[in-house]
C-alpha cells in the first residue's frame, strides 16, 4: 500500500516537470502533502500514539492545506502570470527528471545499507533532484519557491524512511521552520513586486562585484 | 531555566512588536540584556540548564555564548544609535528590535543545543528572524538580499538536514536510542559505512557554510553583509559566523574518531583554501566599503576553516582567533555605522579625510586595522603564527606557503582602502555633511579593541583552560 503511495508520487514528479500552469504545480504540491500524509498514517504506525497524531496533524495541514493555500493567494494578490516560463522546455525537462531519478537509484544502490527501504530513499532522493532543478531551470521566483516545497517533501520522505525518530519537540520545530520560512519567501516575493512587475529572478542582479 | 530563558525572549520579542512604544523598546530591550547575561552568568558557573538530551552548555558552548552575550550588549547601544540618527518611526524600530531579541535568542539556542535536529531547528530560527534585520533599510538592494539570504540559507540548511538524516540512517542498525552530539561518537565508530558518512559530511558543511561564511555558499552572507544596518552587520560577521563554526565544529568533533577523518581534513583544507583565495580575488574588485571588511570575514573564517584540517595546535588556534576576531570584527561594523551616517556613501572612493573628522573613531579604525591585519601585539598574529607553523609541521607546507601570499596580498588591499578613508583625498560635494560626531559613540568599539588587546597581550588562564577543554574530545 505505502509503495503504491510513493509509485504516485513518483509520477507527481513527472507531471511538476511538464506541467506549463503554475496552479497545476499547487495542486501537485496538494497531492504530494496527502501522500505524505498516507505514507505517515501507513508507516509510523507503531510510533507512540501522541506523537503520531502530532506528525500526522501537522503534515496534513501544513503540506496539504496552508502552504498550496498561501502559494495560490500570493498569486491571486500579486496577478502573477499563470504560465510557468522555463528555460528548458517540456519534454526536455521530462527527460532530465528521468535522467535525475536514473541518478538516484545508482546513488542509493551504491551507498549499499541495510537498514532502509531501497525505493523510499530512491523516490526521497529523486524528489529532492526534482526540486533542485525545478529552482534551476525555471524564471519565476514563485516556480523557485514551489521547488524548495517539492524538496522538502522529498526531506520529509527521507525522514519517514529513517529508523530512529527525531522526537516531537524537534519535529515540530523542524515543520514551523519550514512553514515560517515559506511563509516568509510569499512575504519578500510581494515586496519584489517594487523592483520589478515581472518576478522574474534575473532582476534580482544588482548586488554583486 | 533555559526555558524561562526562551519564553521570555519569545515574550519580550512579541510585546515589543505589538505594542510600539518608545518606552517599552528602551525598557524591553534592556531586560532582555539583563536576561542574556544572566543566562551566561548561571550557565558559566556552572548552573544546571536542564532539558538532558537537548541541551548541554559544555566549554565550546559557553566561549561563543559569553562572546555572544557581550557582543550583544554593544549592538542593541548601537542598534539605539543607528535608529535614532536615521530617525526611524516607532513601528519601524520596533519590528528591528522585536527580530534581534529572537536573532540573538536562537542564536544562544544554537551554541548549547546538544540534540543534532534541536541544533537545525535554531539554526533555520537564526535565518528566520535576521530576515526582518537585513531588510530594514527597505532599498531594492535590501529587499534583493533579504531574498537571496533566505532563499540560499534555507535551501542550504535543507542540504544539512539530508546530511544529518543520512548520519542518523547511518546508525539505525546499531539501535542507538539517542541522537546527541554527547552520546552518538560510538555508535558513528561502529556504524562506518564511509560513503554515507562521508556524504552526510559534505552535505552538512556545505549546508552550513552559509553560517560560517566559507566556500561555496559565501556569497549570500557577503550580501546581507553589505546592505544590512551596520549593528546587525556587526552580529553577521562575528557571531552568526561563530554559529556556522560551531556546527561544523561539532560535527568534526563527532565523525573525527571515524574511519572519514582524514578525508574530512582535507575537506576543511580545499574549502578553507579557496574561501581565502575567493576573498582574495574578488578584495580587487570590492568598491563598497562593508563589502570589503566582509571579504575580511571570509578570509578570517578561511583560515580558520584550514586550522580545523590541520589539527594539534591548530584547533586551539582556530577558536582563539575567532575570540580576536569576533571582537575586532564587530568594532569596526560599529564604526562603520558613523562613517557610512556622515559620508552618506559605502563607496570607498568617496570617503577619505575621516581622521580629521573624527579623531577618536579614526584612532578605532587604526587599532581595529593594526590588529586584523595581524602586525604584533595583535592576537590574530600569534594565533595565525600558530597555525602556520603547525601547517609546515604538518606536512601542509605548499598550503601554507599559498594561504601566506594570498594573505599579504589581502592585507594590502586592506591597508589601501584603510589608510584611504583615514588620510586620502575627498570628493567636495560628499564632505558638506556638517554633521558633529559624538565621541560617546566610539566608547562601545574603544572598549572591544581593549578588551582584544588585553587578550592578545595576557590571554586569562580560564579562556585558554576553556578553549583546551572544547578541542579535547578531538583525538590528539
Amino acid at each position: 500500500m505505502a509503495t503504491l503511495l510513493i509509485i504516485i508520487f513518483i509520477i507527481t514528479l513527472f507531471y511538476a516537470a511538464i506541467s506549463g500552469r503554475m496552479f497545476t504545480l499547487i495542486t501537485l504540491l496538494r497531492v504530494q502533502g496527502v501522500l505524505l500524509f498516507g505514507v505517515a498514517l501507513i508507516e509510523l504506525r507503531e510510533m507512540n500514539v501522541v506523537n503520531l497524531i502530532v506528525i500526522l496533524v501537522e503534515t496534513f495541514v501544513f503540506k496539504a492545506v496552508l502552504v498550496p493555500y498561501f502559494l495560490k493567494r500570493t498569486i491571486r494578490l500579486n496577478n502573477i502570470k499563470r504560465e510557468v516560463e522555463p528555460f528548458i522546455s517540456g519534454v526536455n525537462s521530462l527527460i532530465i527528471v528521468s535522467v535525475l531519478i536514473v541518478l538516484s537509484f545508482v546513488l542509493t544502490f551504491s551507498l549499499q545499507q541495510d537498514f532502509y527501504n531501497v525505493i523510499y530513499f530512491t523516490v526521497a532522493f529523486s524528489a529532492i533532484l526534482t526540486g533542485l532543478f525545478l529552482m534551476v531551470s525555471r524564471k519565476k521566483i514563485l516556480t523557485h519557491i514551489i521547488g524548495y516545497v517539492i524538496l522538502e517533501n522529498g526531506i520529509v520522505l527521507l525522514s519517514f524512511s529513517v529508523g530512529s525518530e527525531m522526537p516531537m519537540m524537534v519535529n515540530a520545530g523542524i515543520l514551523l521552520d519550514i512553514l515560517v520560512s515559506v511563509l516568509l519567501f510569499g512575504f519578500f516575493m510581494s515586496r519584489i513586486r517594487h523592483i520589478s512587475k515581472e518576478f522574474e529572478i534575473s532582476s534580482l542582479s544588482k548586488l554583486k562585484d | 531555566m533555559i526555558l524561562i530563558y526562551f519564553i521570555s525572549a519569545v515574550a519580550i520579542a512579541a510585546l515589543t512588536g505589538l505594542l510600539k512604544n518608545r518606552l517599552f523598546q528602551y525598557l524591553g530591550m534592556s531586560v532582555f540584556v539583563m536576561l542574556q547575561v544572566w543566562l551566561n552568568v548561571v550557565l558559566l558557573t556552572g548552573g544546571d540548564i536542564g532539558f538532558s538530551g537537548y541541551f548541554r552548555a559544555d566549554a565550546l558552548a559557553m566561549i561563543f555564548l559569553t562572546l555572544l552575550s557581550i557582543i550583544s550588549v554593544t549592538t542593541i547601544i548601537q542598534s539605539f544609535v543607528y535608529l535614532t540618527k536615521r530617525g526611524d518611526t516607532i513601528a519601524h524600530r520596533s519590528y528591528y528590535f522585536s527580530s534581534m531579541v529572537i536573532f540573538i535568542a536562537s542564536m544562544t539556542g544554537v551554541f548549547i543545543s546538544d540534540h543534532i535536529g534541536m541544533m537545525w531547528v535554531f539554526a533555520e530560527a537564526t535565518t528566520l528572524s535576521i530576515a526582518l534585520l537585513i531588510y530594514h533599510e527597505r532599498t531594492p538592494e535590501a529587499i534583493e538580499a533579504t531574498w537571496k539570504y533566505i532563499f540560499i540559507s534555507t535551501l542550504g540548511l535543507s542540504f544539512s538536514f539530508i546530511g544529518i538524516l543520512l548520519l542518523d540512517l547511518s546508525i539505525s542498525g546499531s539501535g542507538t536510542a539517542v541522537f546527541t552530539f554527547s552520546g552518538l561518537t560510538q555508535a558513528l565508530v561502529s556504524a562506518g559505512n564511509k560513503m554515507m558518512l562521508q556524504l552526510a559530511f559534505i552535505l552538512i558543511v556545505i549546508g552550513f557554510s552559509v553560517k560560517m561564511g566559507i566556500f561555496p555558499l559565501h556569497t549570500v552572507c557577503i550580501d546581507a553583509h553589505s546592505v544590512a544596518p551596520s549593528p546587525v552587520s556587526a552580529m553577521v560577521s562575528t557571531s552568526l559566523m561563530n554559529v556556522g563554526f560551531v556546527a561544523i565544529f561539532r560535527f568534526y568533533t563527532l565523525l573525527s574518531p571515524t574511519a572519514i577523518a582524514g578525508w574530512m581534513s582535507h575537506v576543511m583544507l580545499i574549502l578553507g583554501f579557496l574561501s581565502v583565495l575567493f576573498a582574495a580575488i574578488y578584495l580587487v574588485k570590492v568598491k563598497n566599503f562593508k563589502r570589503l571588511i566582509a571579504y575580511s570575514s571570509i578570509e578570517n573564517m578561511g583560515i580558520v576553516a584550514v586550522a580545523m584540517a590541520v589539527g594539534g595546535i591548530a584547533w586551539f588556534a582556530a577558536i582563539l582567533h575567532l575570540v580576536i576576531h569576533t571582537f575586532v570584527k564587530s568594532g569596526i561594523f560599529y564604526q562603520m555605522a558613523q562613517i557610512i551616517r556622515y559620508y552618506k556613501t559605502k563607496k570607498v572612493f568617496f570617503i577619505g579625510r575621516y581622521f580629521k573628522v573624527n579623531p577618536i573613531g579614526g584612532l578605532v579604525m587604526i587599532f581595529a586595522f593594526i590588529i586584523l591585519s595581524g602586525i604584533p601585539p595583535s592576537g590574530l598574529f600569534f594565533t595565525e603564527f600558530m597555525i602556520f607553523s603547525s601547517m609546515f609541521t604538518g606536512g601542509y607546507t605548499v598550503a601554507a606557503v599559498a594561504v601566506m601570499l594570498l594573505l599579504c596580498f589581502i592585507i594590502y588591499t586592506l591597508a589601501k582602502y584603510f589608510f584611504k578613508t583615514l588620510f586620502g583625498p575627498v570628493e567636495p560635494e560628499v564632505i558638506s555633511n556638517g554633521e558633529r560626531i559624538s565621541k560617546w559613540e566610539s566608547v562601545p568599539q574603544m572598549l572591544l579593541l581593549l578588551l582584544t588587546l588585553a587578550i592578545s597581550i595576557y590571554p586569562p588562564p580560564f579562556l585558554l583552560n576553556m578553549i583546551s577543554d572544547a578541542v579535547a574530545a578531538l583525538p590528539k
